[in-house]
């Protein structure tokens, strides 16, 4: 049980640099930010479609508020499944019982079958912001805007999900993760 | 003291049931435009108009008085009647001839008219009126006394000649202040028997010859007057002459004001003007705002084609005037994005720039055209705007161009100067008329230089758009 508490431990550390981004962005949507400000800016020029508002006769501070819900509440839900993703294989990684020839194939055959269902939920939920009428803000979203969004958040969730796994994984599984039997000993 | 509590009661109840009202409209602030008045001139009091009659006594005319076995002489018939119609329109009538100048008919010589000995002349040609056929005269005198109604009968045959520099603007500029005074010209032309001579028909070598074996030949009554007059003319010619399948009779109306109402003023916009779509859509509502301005209420989903709204043609145009080849809109559109009426407030309305957003069917000048279209939100689709807001379209629909349908009508009728002689060569038993085309090309044009593009009806939509 110890073990598994410190592969925890472990896989927090490995998520905090990234989730302090996300929890940061997080933070600055529920708070708002002014129209001065460089994030406001880029939202401006590369995020949202000007020409459709300005048609409108509306500008980014007419729908900036459905645009802040709109963010926190898809980083909100990005950030909660990448943490338990990654928490719940540093859990079940100490679980894996596989004696058999190959076993570091097998290992690395789980974990490859675990992040890719990972990624799969972290691509429904980006697209169901972006391309559902689930969020009125979604048609103030340019199409250069929407892809920002979507790569964007693809690379931070998956890179803090690796992070988290990385340092998280039972050691006796670490094969399972790709490079992760480069790390240090004393990880 | 109870009674004054009673009264502050009854105030603030009215008071708030105003203020209610106010928040259902739900409107961003605008003004209605204001129709610019539709000018026909119409004889509202009960004074009886003179009328004048002008018989062309050119020589060409005579042939319409002799029979032609077989074919059906309506001159006569038309003629003998005139003068009871003249009678139903106003209260004195006057008779005069015209040719070289205008000569009055005494009473007792009217019955003269349809006999051919009318239109011989035993004088030497200099003094005779039946040389020559100025239909420009009596032009000239409607002009002078616009308050009477003016019927002229001739068989319209004018060379190139008249048609040209100060002859033409003899005509034009009588017929330009006439259209100017709101008065309008019918022409009613009557393909009668014939059996004379036409003269005058132009050569290619620039002479003139005639015709003798034309047995059918067409002759017009121009009436000059209020719509309602002329009317009244071609009605009863109508139903005294017109009645069988085989009389062919052609009519137009050469008017400035070819718009015969603004659908608001008489609040004759309803329901039925919008598609079914809109009626069947969720919580639709139609009400007149602003007194005059019809206002469809409505939700709809983004996912929506355009809506159609239709204006029936016998709403709008005058029934055989040259119709509108092009109409315009004016459209402005608001949005909110909060879309309760009961929480928005007019800074919540904001105007959107784009004004490309609907699409009219076109011009109401054929006869098979029975109905102005616009579809609505076909040049900016509902699937464009943004959902989950409330919006505010007005759109005025103005009459911007008028038709010339009447070139159409008569085109049948027409033989050119240059193609006379050709025509004349192939012994035509029913003889056209020479430059008919240009003549209503003519007039037409003067017509439309007086028109003013006019307001025909405004109206709102105010809806919501769902996802």
């Amino acid at each position: 049980m110890i073990n598994i508490f410190r592969s925890l431990f472990l896989s927090l550390i490995g998520l905090g640099p990234f989730a302090a981004i996300s929890i940061f962005f997080i933070v600055s949507m529920i708070v708002g930010i002014g129209p001065e400000s460089a994030l406001a800016t880029y939202f401006g020029d590369y995020i949202i479609n000007s020409e459709s508002l300005a048609d409108a006769g509306d500008s980014f501070e007419d729908v900036s508020s459905y645009l802040f819900r709109f963010f926190y509440e898809l980083n909100i839900a990005l950030l909660s499944l990448t943490i338990i993703a990654a928490l719940s294989w540093s859990a079940s990684s100490h679980y894996l019982n596989i004696d058999a020839p190959g076993k570091a194939k097998i290992y690395f055959i789980h974990w490859a079958i675990f992040s890719s269902i990972f990624v799969g939920l972290l691509v429904a939920i980006i697209l169901y912001f972006t391309q559902s009428t689930a969020y009125l803000a979604q048609q103030f979203l340019s199409g250069s805007g929407k892809t920002q969004i979507i790569l964007i958040s693809l690379v931070l969730y998956i890179i803090m999900y690796y992070a988290g796994v990385l340092l998280g994984t039972a050691r006796f599984a670490r094969s399972s993760v790709l490079l992760a039997n480069k790390l240090p000993g004393g990880f | 003291m109870n009674s004054n509590i009673f009264k502050y009661f009854v105030l603030i109840y009215f008071l708030a049931i105003s203020l209610v009202e106010a928040k259902d409209e739900c409107t961003p602030e605008f003004e209605i435009t204001k129709s610019n008045s539709i000018a026909q001139s119409t004889n509202t009091d009960d004074i009886e108009k003179s009328v004048f009659i002008y018989f062309d006594q050119s020589l060409s005319m005579q042939g319409y008085t002799k029979n032609q076995p077989g074919q059906n002489n309506l001159y006569v018939n038309v003629i003998d009647d005139l003068q009871q119609i003249a009678e139903n329109v106003g209260s004195k009538t006057y008779y005069h001839s015209f040719g070289k100048s205008i000569v009055p008919i005494k009473e007792n010589k009217i019955s003269q008219v349809i006999k051919p000995s009318f239109y011989e002349c035993t004088s030497s040609a200099s003094d005779c009126n039946n040389q020559e056929s100025k239909i420009h005269l009596p032009f000239k005198m409607a002009k002078a006394n616009p308050d009477g109604t003016y019927i002229i009968v001739t068989d319209l045959f004018l060379s190139s000649k008249q048609l040209v520099g100060g002859t033409l603007s003899q005509l034009t500029k009588p017929l330009k202040s006439i259209l100017k005074k709101g008065k309008s010209v019918g022409i009613i032309g009557v393909m009668s028997s014939f059996n004379g001579t036409i003269y005058d028909i132009p050569t290619m070598e620039g002479g003139t010859v005639s015709y003798t074996e034309a047995q059918k030949r067409p002759f017009y009554i121009i009436v000059i007057g209020d719509q309602k007059e002329i009317n009244q003319v071609k009605k009863n010619l109508e139903e005294q002459h017109f009645t069988d399948a085989e009389d062919s009779y052609k009519y137009t109306l050469i008017t400035s004001t070819p718009i015969l109402q603004n659908l608001n003023e008489k609040k004759l916009i309803s329901e039925d003007n919008i598609s079914s779509k809109v009626l069947k859509a969720e919580n639709f509502k139609f009400d007149y705002i602003k007194e005059t301005l019809p206002v469809y209420k409505f939700d709809i989903r983004n996912k929506s084609k355009s809506i159609k709204f239709s204006i029936n043609k016998d709403n709008i145009i005058v029934k055989g005037s040259n119709g509108v080849s092009k109409f315009r809109i004016e459209n402005t559109l608001w949005s909110s994005k909060e879309n309760r009426c009961s929480k928005i407030n007019e800074d919540d309305w904001k105007k959107d720039r784009r004004i490309e957003i609907s699409k009219t069917s076109g011009g109401l000048t054929d006869s098979n055209e029975k109905k102005l279209d616009i579809s609505m939100f076909s040049s900016l689709p509902l699937e464009k705007m943004f959902w989950g807001r409330k919006y505010f379209y007005l759109i005025d629909i103005y009459a911007e161009k008028p038709g010339n349908a009447s070139e159409e009508t008569f085109k049948e009728w027409s033989v050119r100067d240059s193609d006379a002689e050709e025509f004349k060569d192939g012994n035509p038993v029913e003889f056209k008329t020479l430059n008919l085309t240009k003549i209503m090309k003519i007039l037409n044009s003067v017509a439309n230089n007086e028109f003013q593009p006019t307001l025909i009806a405004s109206l709102a939509l105010n809806f919501n758009l769902l996802k």
